[in-house]
Formats: C-alpha cells, sequence, structure tokens
C-alpha cells in the first residue's frame, strides 16, 4: 500500500509537472500568437504618428519627395525651437493645460454623482433623465452654436475661459453614460449592506462606487482630457485676446493664405501630443488594478 | 449637499424609502438637470424652432412652415446622397469597430511583455492634431505615390484609386475609421478590469476551455461596455465628419460618394448661410438617431447583463 | 529695439496669464462661479480712454506682422481717439467658413472690423452680415475711380458700399526652366498657345513602368487652372448685361471640352492622384508640386514671386500669359484678393470706418502690398516702381487692366462650390458633359438669385 501511495503520488507529482509544463507551453504559445497579431497592427496605428515625426525633423521640401522619405538626412532639430518661437507656444500651452485640467476635474465630480443617481438609485424619474441625456448627445452642434452662444453672451462669459470650463462642471452626457454602464456593473447587495449598516448614499458613492471604478474614472479623465486637449471649435468662437488662445488654435498659425511652415506645424504637433501620450503612459496603470478587487464582488 | 441625505429635518413620521430615494437621486442628479436646463434647453429650442424658417444667423427668422422638410425630400439631390453615404457608413463601420476594439483590447488585457507599450501605440494616432492628420492620412492614402500603394507598385501595380473613385470611397474611409479606435479599446480595457478573476478560476475547475470562458464569462460581463459603444457609435457614425472633412476638403467628390451628412449640414449652415435648412437636417437626424437608439435600448433587456441587477 | 519691446511685452504677458491661471485654480474650488477670469482689459489705466477696436483676421506669419505695423502707425495719427488691435482668428482646415463671424454677429458681440475674401462681400452684405458703409465713404471722398473697377464691384452691392478692397491678385502660367533645360525643351519659348501647351507637357511628362506620372508637365486642374481661368482665355463670360449668370457661353462649353480632352490625353487617375495628394491645403507653400520638381509648368498668381525667392531662390523659373487657343491669352487672368469691412451690429460705424479707410487707403495698401508681395487694388498705389522691379512681377502687374473678376452675386459660396465640383469632378469624371455641367450651374444659380429678387 505504501508502494502504491508512493507510486500513486509519484504519478501525481508527474503529471503535475507535466500539467505545468503543458501550462507553459500553452502559456508560451498563447503570447507568441497575441505578439504576432499585435505587433503588425502596433506598426499600422503607430504609422500616423512614425509619419509626423520623421517630417517634423526634414529639412526643406523632402514632404513630398517621391519616393518618400522615411529618415531624414541631415535631422532638422531646429524645427523644434522654430516652432516654439513662431508662435507664443508656450502661453498657448499653458492655457490648453489650464482649461483641461479644470475641464476635467470639473466633468469628474459632476459626472460621477449624476451617475451615480442614475445608477445606483432606484427613483422614479431617472430612466426619463437617462434617455433624455443620451438624446442630448444627437442634435448636431452646428445648430446649437448660435443659441448656445447667446446664452454665454448673456451670461456675459464671451471672451472668457468660462464657457470652455464651467458647463463641464454640470456634467457631461457622454461620461454620464459610461459611468451609469460602470456603476450598474457592480452588484447591488453591496449599497444595500451599506444602507442597512447605516451609510448615507454620499458615503457609499465614495467609499464603494468610486474606488471600485477607478478604471472607469480613469478612463473618463483621458476622454475628457484629449477632448478639451483637442478642443477647436469653442476657443475658436468663444476667445477673441490672443493671450487666452489655446494650442488648437496656435497651430492653425503656422499656415497662412498661400503657404504654410510645415516643418514647424510638424514638430508642434508632436510636442502637442506628447503631454497626452504622458498622461496616457501613467493613467493606464490603473487598468491592471482591478483584478484585484474580485474579493469584493458577488 | 454634502449630508443631505441625514440632514434632511425629519419630519414626525419618517419617510418612506421610496421617497428617500427620489429626494436622494435628485440631489445627486441635480448639476446635470442645471446644467441641461441652462445650456441646453434654449439651444435645443431654438434649433427646433429655426428649423421652420428660414433664417441665416442674424435676420430675424421667417416662419415657412414645413417648407425646409419638403425641400430636403423633394428637392435635394445631395441630401439624399449624403443620408445613404452616412447609413452605408454607419452599417459596415460600426460591427468592425466594435469586433477590433473588443479584440485587441482582449489581447492587450493580457499579461504579455510590453502591454503598455502597445497600449500606447494603438492609442496614438487618436491624439495626432488633426492639421497633422490630414497631411499624414492624405500622403498615405495618395493613389500610386502614397505609401500604402508601395505594395502594389513593388508589383509593378498602379494599386487601388483610393478616395478619388466612387467605388473605393466608401471602403477607404470604413478603413480609415478603424484607425482611430484607441478610445474604444480603452473603454473595453476598462470593462475587462470588472471581470471577476473568479469567475475565470470557477470556470477553470468546470474544466472550460477558452471559447467558453470567453462566451459565458468575458462577453456577459463586458455587455454594459459594449452597449454604450453600440450607441455612442451609432451616434458617432451618423455624425462622421473630421476625416472625410480632412481628406476632401468636404467636397463629396467624387460623385458625391464621399459627402456626408453633418459635412453637409455644416456647408448648409456656415458656406451657405441656410441655418434654418440646416437645422431641418439637424432635427431629422436628430429624431432619426433617437428611433435607432431607443430600439437599442429596448433589446437592451434581452442581451445586456447588468452584475448590479436590472432596474 | 524692437526685440526689447517684445521682451518687455512677453514678461507682461506672463504676469497676466499668471494672474488668469491663478484665478482660474480659485474658480475650480467654487462650482459657482462668482468672478468671470476674463483678463480683457489687459493693462489699461495709463491711456485716458482710449476706445478699442477689433480687427479680426486670419493673416498669420509676414502678412500678420506687416498689418501690426499698419496698425501702430494707425493708432499713432488716427484722430478719432482710437486704439486699433489685431486679433488673429484661426481658419478651419479646408474649409472657406468664417464660423467665429457667424456666431459673433448673430450673438451681437461683432468686431469692428474683419478681414473677407472679397468675393464673399456680396453674400454677406445680402445676409446682413456687413454694415453699408455709403455714407462715411463718401465723406471720406472714397469713389469708384480710385480702385480698379473689378475690385471696386465686388465689394458694392445693389449700389451700395459694404466693404474696402486691400489686396489683389493675377493669374499667369509658371514654368520651371531647369527642369526644360534637362527635358530638352527650350526654356527661352515657353508655350504661347494650346498646342505648344499640349506638346510642353507631353515632353516633361514623366512616368514610371506602371505607367502613372512621377513627374507632371502641367495639369490643368491644379493651383490657379480654374474653370474660370479657361473660360476668360477662351473669351466666355461669366455674367450678362441683366447679371445673369452665364457659364453655359459657348465659349466656356468650347473651354471645358479642350480641358476634358486634355484631361484623358494626361490620364485622369494621375490628376486624380495629384489633385488627391492636395487636399485639405496640404499642397500649399513648401509642399506645392511646382516647388518640389514635381511639377513642370502650374498656372498660378503673383504670389508666388514671394515664395520663389524663399524656398527656391537657386532653380530658374519663368512666367508667360497662359496660352490661349489663338495664341497668349493674357486676359485668362483673373483677380481675387480681400478686403476689410465693418460687421453689422457694430456700433460705431464712423472710427471703423476711419480705421478701415486707413488700412484700405493708399498708406495702408501700399506697406501691406509691398510686405507681402501682393497687388494693391488702388490704381495709383499699383503704379508704384516696387511692384515692377522683379521681372517675374511685372509680368503679373501687365495683366491687371485685362484681368476680369468673378461675377459678384450674393451665391458666391454656392457658385464656387458648383463651378469646382463641375470642374474637378462631373467633366473629367465625365458624369456630366461640359454643355450639361455649365447648364446646370446657370440654371441652379439663377433660380437662386431669382428667388431672392436679385434681378428686380
Amino acid at each position: 500500500m505504501a508502494v502504491k501511495t508512493q507510486q500513486a503520488a509519484q504519478e501525481f507529482a508527474h503529471n503535475h509537472a507535466r500539467r505545468l509544463m503543458f501550462k507553459r507551453i500553452r502559456g508560451v504559445i498563447r503570447s507568441t500568437l497575441i505578439h504576432a497579431s499585435l505587433i503588425p497592427a502596433a506598426f499600422v496605428f503607430m504609422l500616423p504618428f512614425m509619419w509626423m515625426l520623421s517630417t517634423s525633423l526634414k529639412p526643406d521640401v523632402q514632404f513630398y519627395a517621391y519616393p518618400p522619405i522615411l529618415i531624414p538626412s541631415p535631422l532638422q532639430w531646429s524645427n523644434y525651437p522654430d516652432a516654439v518661437t513662431f508662435i507664443t507656444f508656450f502661453l498657448y500651452m499653458r492655457n490648453t493645460l489650464t482649461i483641461a485640467i479644470l475641464a476635467t476635474i470639473g466633468v469628474l465630480l459632476s459626472s460621477s454623482l449624476v451617475a451615480y443617481s442614475l445608477a445606483r438609485i432606484p427613483w422614479a424619474g431617472r430612466n426619463l433623465l437617462f434617455i433624455l441625456t443620451v438624446a442630448t448627445l444627437m442634435l448636431p452642434f452646428q445648430v446649437t452654436m448660435i443659441p448656445l452662444f447667446i446664452v454665454f453672451k448673456n451670461l456675459g462669459w464671451v471672451n472668457s475661459w468660462l464657457p470652455l470650463i464651467v458647463p463641464h462642471w454640470f456634467g457631461g452626457a457622454l461620461y454620464i453614460f459610461l459611468l451609469r454602464q460602470f456603476f450598474m456593473t457592480i452588484p447591488m447587495e453591496l449599497s444595500e449592506a451599506a444602507r442597512i449598516d447605516g451609510a448615507n448614499e454620499l458615503k457609499i458613492y465614495y467609499s464603494i462606487i468610486l474606488p471600485l471604478s477607478k478604471p472607469a474614472l480613469a478612463t473618463v479623465a483621458i476622454f475628457e482630457f484629449i477632448a478639451r486637449w483637442r478642443d477647436y471649435i469653442g476657443p475658436l468662437i468663444y476667445l477673441s485676446d490672443q493671450e487666452q488662445y489655446t494650442l488648437s488654435l496656435g497651430i492653425y498659425e503656422y499656415q497662412s493664405q498661400y503657404g504654410a511652415e510645415w516643418g514647424l506645424l510638424m514638430a508642434a504637433s508632436v510636442m502637442i501630443t506628447l503631454p497626452i501620450i504622458l498622461l496616457f503612459f501613467f493613467l493606464q496603470k490603473t487598468f491592471v488594478q482591478g483584478i484585484a478587487l474580485t474579493g469584493i464582488k458577488g | 449637499m454634502a449630508t443631505a441625505s441625514q440632514s434632511l429635518p425629519l419630519p414626525r413620521r419618517r419617510l418612506s424609502q421610496g421617497t428617500r430615494h427620489t429626494i436622494n437621486g435628485l440631489i445627486f442628479a441635480s448639476p446635470w438637470i442645471f446644467g441641461l436646463v441652462v445650456f441646453w434647453i434654449y439651444p435645443t429650442l431654438a434649433s427646433a424652432y429655426y428649423s421652420f424658417t428660414k433664417y441665416n444667423g442674424v435676420r430675424n427668422p421667417d416662419w415657412t412652415g414645413f417648407a425646409n422638410y419638403v425641400r430636403l425630400f423633394t428637392d435635394d439631390e445631395e441630401f439624399l446622397a449624403a443620408v445613404y453615404n452616412t447609413v452605408y457608413f454607419a452599417v459596415f463601420s460600426i460591427p468592425l469597430a466594435i469586433i477590433f476594439a473588443f479584440g485587441l483590447a482582449l489581447m492587450l488585457n493580457a499579461k504579455i511583455r510590453a502591454q503598455v507599450v502597445y497600449r500606447t501605440i494603438y492609442f496614438l494616432p487618436t491624439l495626432v492634431p488633426e492639421v497633422a492628420l490630414a497631411l499624414v492620412w492624405v500622403f498615405i492614402f495618395t493613389p500610386h505615390s502614397g505609401l500604402i500603394s508601395a505594395p502594389f507598385r513593388a508589383f509593378g501595380s498602379r494599386g487601388p484609386c483610393w478616395l478619388t473613385c466612387a467605388d473605393w470611397a466608401m471602403p477607404t474611409l470604413v478603413l480609415l475609421a478603424l484607425w482611430i479606435i484607441g478610445q474604444q479599446i480603452i473603454l473595453y480595457l476598462a470593462g475587462l478590469q470588472d471581470v471577476p478573476q473568479d469567475l475565470y478560476d470557477a470556470a477553470d475547475v468546470d474544466g472550460a476551455n477558452f471559447l467558453s470562458k470567453f462566451r459565458n464569462v468575458t462577453v456577459p460581463i463586458l455587455t454594459p461596455v459594449v452597449f454604450f459603444h453600440l450607441v455612442t457609435s451609432v451616434i458617432g457614425a451618423l455624425n462622421f465628419f473630421a476625416i472625410p472633412y480632412i481628406m476632401t476638403g468636404g467636397t463629396g467628390f467624387p460623385a458625391n460618394s464621399t459627402l456626408f451628412y453633418s459635412i453637409y449640414l455644416y456647408k448648409n449652415a456656415f458656406h451657405y448661410l441656410e441655418m434654418g435648412y440646416a437645422s431641418a437636417m439637424a432635427w431629422l437626424l436628430f429624431m432619426f438617431t433617437l428611433v435607432v437608439t431607443l430600439i437599442i435600448f429596448r433589446s437592451a433587456r434581452l442581451w445586456v447583463f447588468y452584475a448590479g441587477g436590472e432596474d | 529695439m524692437d526685440t526689447q519691446k517684445q521682451s518687455m511685452m512677453s514678461r507682461r504677458r506672463f504676469l497676466q496669464v499668471t494672474g488668469l491661471a491663478t484665478s482660474a485654480a480659485v474658480l475650480a474650488a467654487c462650482p459657482a462661479p462668482a468672478a468671470a477670469p476674463a483678463a480683457t482689459d489687459g493693462d489699461g489705466g495709463e491711456m485716458m480712454e482710449m476706445k478699442k477696436l477689433e480687427a479680426w483676421s486670419r493673416m498669420t506669419d509676414l502678412a500678420q506682422e506687416s498689418i501690426k505695423e499698419i496698425i501702430d502707425i494707425y493708432n499713432e495719427q488716427n484722430t478719432m481717439n482710437v486704439e486699433l488691435e489685431f486679433v488673429y482668428i484661426a481658419q478651419t482646415q479646408g474649409s472657406q467658413a468664417d464660423e467665429k463671424l457667424l456666431t459673433a454677429v448673430a450673438g451681437g458681440t461683432p468686431p469692428a472690423l474683419h478681414y473677407a475674401d472679397r468675393f464673399t462681400v456680396p453674400q454677406f452684405a445680402h445676409e446682413g452680415f456687413f454694415t453699408n458703409i455709403n455714407e462715411f465713404a463718401e465723406a471720406a471722398g472714397v469713389t469708384k475711380e480710385l480702385y480698379y473697377d473689378f475690385a471696386w464691384d465686388e465689394t458694392v452691392y445693389k449700389g451700395d458700399i459694404y466693404a474696402l478692397s486691400f489686396d489683389t491678385d493675377t493669374r499667369a502660367l509658371w514654368y520651371n526652366m531647369d527642369i526644360m533645360s534637362e527635358a530638352g525643351v527650350d526654356p527661352e519659348s515657353p508655350p504661347t498657345n494650346l498646342e505648344e501647351l499640349r506638346a510642353a507637357t507631353e515632353a516633361l511628362t514623366v512616368r514610371d513602368n506602371t505607367g502613372a506620372v512621377t513627374r507632371h508637365g502641367f495639369n490643368p486642374i491644379y493651383d490657379q487652372a480654374w474653370l474660370y481661368t479657361w473660360g476668360f482665355g477662351f473669351g466666355g463670360t461669366f455674367q450678362d448685361g441683366d447679371r445673369r449668370i452665364t457659364f453655359a457661353h459657348p465659349n466656356n462649353i468650347a473651354a471645358m471640352e479642350f480641358v476634358k480632352s486634355f484631361v484623358d490625353e494626361i490620364g485622369v487617375e494621375d490628376i486624380d492622384a495629384m489633385l488627391a495628394a492636395c487636399a485639405g491645403g496640404n499642397c500649399r507653400g513648401e509642399n506645392d508640386y511646382f516647388w518640389t520638381g514635381q511639377s513642370a509648368m502650374t498656372c498660378s498668381g503673383n504670389w508666388k514671386v514671394a515664395q520663389h525667392h524663399r524656398y527656391k531662390p537657386d532653380t530658374n523659373y519663368g512666367v508667360v500669359p497662359m496660352p490661349g487657343p489663338d495664341g497668349p491669352a493674357p486676359h485668362a487672368s483673373w483677380a481675387g484678393g480681400w478686403s476689410w469691412a465693418v460687421p453689422f451690429g457694430y456700433d460705431d460705424v464712423e472710427s471703423a470706418f476711419d480705421a478701415c479707410f486707413y488700412l484700405c487707403g493708399p498708406e495702408g495698401q501700399l506697406k501691406y502690398n509691398k510686405d507681402t508681395f501682393h497687388i494693391p487694388t488702388i490704381k495709383s498705389a499699383a503704379q508704384d516702381p516696387f511692384f515692377y522691379e522683379d521681372p517675374l512681377h511685372a509680368v503679373f502687374m501687365d495683366l491687371l487692366p485685362v484681368s476680369s473678376a468673378r461675377p459678384p452675386i450674393p451665391l458666391g459660396s454656392k457658385l464656387w462650390d458648383l463651378q469646382v465640383k463641375a470642374f474637378r469632378d462631373e467633366i473629367p469624371h465625365g458624369l456630366k458633359t461640359p454643355e450639361e455641367a455649365l447648364t446646370d450651374i446657370d440654371e441652379e444659380i439663377n433660380a437662386g438669385l431669382e428667388e431672392i429678387g436679385f434681378f428686380s
């Protein structure tokens, strides 16, 4: 019997090792397959930026050279310092950053509150409000632009950053919708248990729902920041003082009626893109933390 | 507001739970309700009114009844072309975008080397300023000499005509739109963090294979995100503007094959100063989008799974 | 001296901006904003109650520097006690629309002056976006005789003045002499008629092994070779005595039939490829196929003289009037250009006009057009020897007396879009015959003009 047990144990260990080996091999095959499909796709997705980068370092008229030149020679690094002096680049960047940060904070706070109401509090009008919220996304801005301008004019906000920031403190329809979807995936029992324990809604909101929704909140932050960073029509219409302008307006200064400073424009574009890449790089860490929370979930 | 639900003056009888929920719901939603009233109601009603008028933005609107709507359907070839192109684009690009974004997100969620780098790269095209994108895309998709034609050139062929001929224009735009699914990938990645590992572990114990785990665990948990993506991409596709505008200057060439609804609307509003006509277009689009969206909402009961329970 | 002024400016700017950021941060702390962080008043106080006027314009770079200097001069010498201020307005990529102006006028917050593409003036006047400045123009002694006819006509709508013209341009055939020598075409005898143009195009075109063009001899629908250019060159007209549109004029039809056969000869795919590469303004400036040497000849304007000095000073170029069916056709040239207008709703029209007339008067025009290599619309200013110094520019100056203009009608944008569509899409792709395409333009535009009572 002892032998048998030993045999069984050996067999088990053997099988276990084999299973482990299989698992490891499967893992290797799997990750190889994934890399094999991700790498070509990454190449395609990298193209626009790489071409922009390459063009930003091109001297003279190599842009449309035929056949195309991918690695310019010599590298025209001077496009970068020239680009930041051709327009008041850093002033515009500071303006853009201020607007984007303030709007993002506002949208995070307000949208999460409203989404909480729509997803976690069972009240009668919430479905109607939800549909209304989604409906606000459907009317093209071109036809509401002028009446909205008149609203801001009556508020006395034209010619300032207020129309670009304040509305975001009242919520953004897209983000309310997005956060609602995420909040609804969190088991209701968590809220109910907390309510029985005497927690009020605000406490449930910030101590249960928000911590469980970090990836969704990061997504909202990234989306809104990018939207404000790239917003063109808003600053165009509401700002009339060059000291308040944003990068999205400034980038057009590299073009004139008949010509354009292409090298500078591309260098500026690279510099405009970098801060968002950095932001994304840091924020996307939140996307790997969610798994740790499984214990709490039903 | 902060402690509203507790510090509400308690009357002699305790408020019923339903009333408490209604009060709390309204308080939490109050910023948005206030925002809707101040920033949304007037512009919306104003544009609805304009749609029944002749209005150029500065003169007083002249009431013309349904004239704008009648003209759209009876006397405007470009409008019909724009409707056709936009619906065509939506039908092909939305499913493709969902499949690609979902698929790439799945792979990007796997524990692999250089995960962060991949994610950043896939996100890049959505970050490039539009002015620069115009130059880049146009350069890539120029027939014959463009980058994308290089492989064809190597075989002594001219390659496709891309945006310059009517047959290829729309498929090219559908293809181009797949380039900017970075945000949707992020969305699915965020959704994937919600999938509890123990569900996978349980499936492993049951001996489920990859496919069945995908079908029975991953997909159901992600349906709320798919739902969001579906609704917003319907809205997005019907308002598709930037790429065709950049690539063709909004001309709609060749033969109106790249004329999109929102481009034509924009031209009416700001080139031809026909704000009333543009408003009628906008409201038709609004109604159509609303109907499609409500159908999706209705169908959601059948396929969207909320772990938090349905209302 | 200038640099010192600038660095002081930037420090002041910096202080303003930090102030702004702080107040915005305060705003962030309280969601219900009480104070606007707008710092539009800048550094007020030291002057006594100078009235500020804004001049909105899309000018950048050299043009912006020049106009700012002109404005500085005006601010020093004007007697209206006003301070004119340049405000740069971004121009939407690939669009001719002025979203900002339209919104501002609709919202009742227009600037004092707006820089407008001249051919859009009748439309803006008709739609009520610009102010009638008759009374002030008369008082200031502004008359038709002062300006070239084509420029004057575009600023007048139904007998009233709505803008003052600022600059103009003419069109001719540019050719790259170095490429011609290399290809064995005599650079000293550029094409003078259409047969020679076709022959030169053929000789200068280079194709690769797939038959695709890698260097164009000449693209008949690129750059400034427009429907108007060919139509005028063939002796056509675009408007009759009753101010009706006449695109289907027999000579215009003949011109388009020629263009179609020319396009077919080169190959419409190659023409399309070039136009596609240039979509969205991508071929402006250094990217122009002409400067990159990917096109040996092009129909273009006098502004290329400045670009020549800047981008390709060492290459040899020549300019001649556009070739026509029976020899040189200087009348193929048409003149465009810009103007300044007072938007509707601006209250102090008198001050605004005073500033406008300085910019568009002899002094302002002369400085701006010298600085930017454009052409004044004031006849006397255009006589300045400066504009004849460069032999290439002199060719364009000689075209001024024979240049035409696009028909000034209140449906300018619609007409522009329709003719572009006919010229670059319908006719070259054979979707319509030239006659059909041109007749359709006439029908649609004349019906539109009828409807708004343009002929009555």
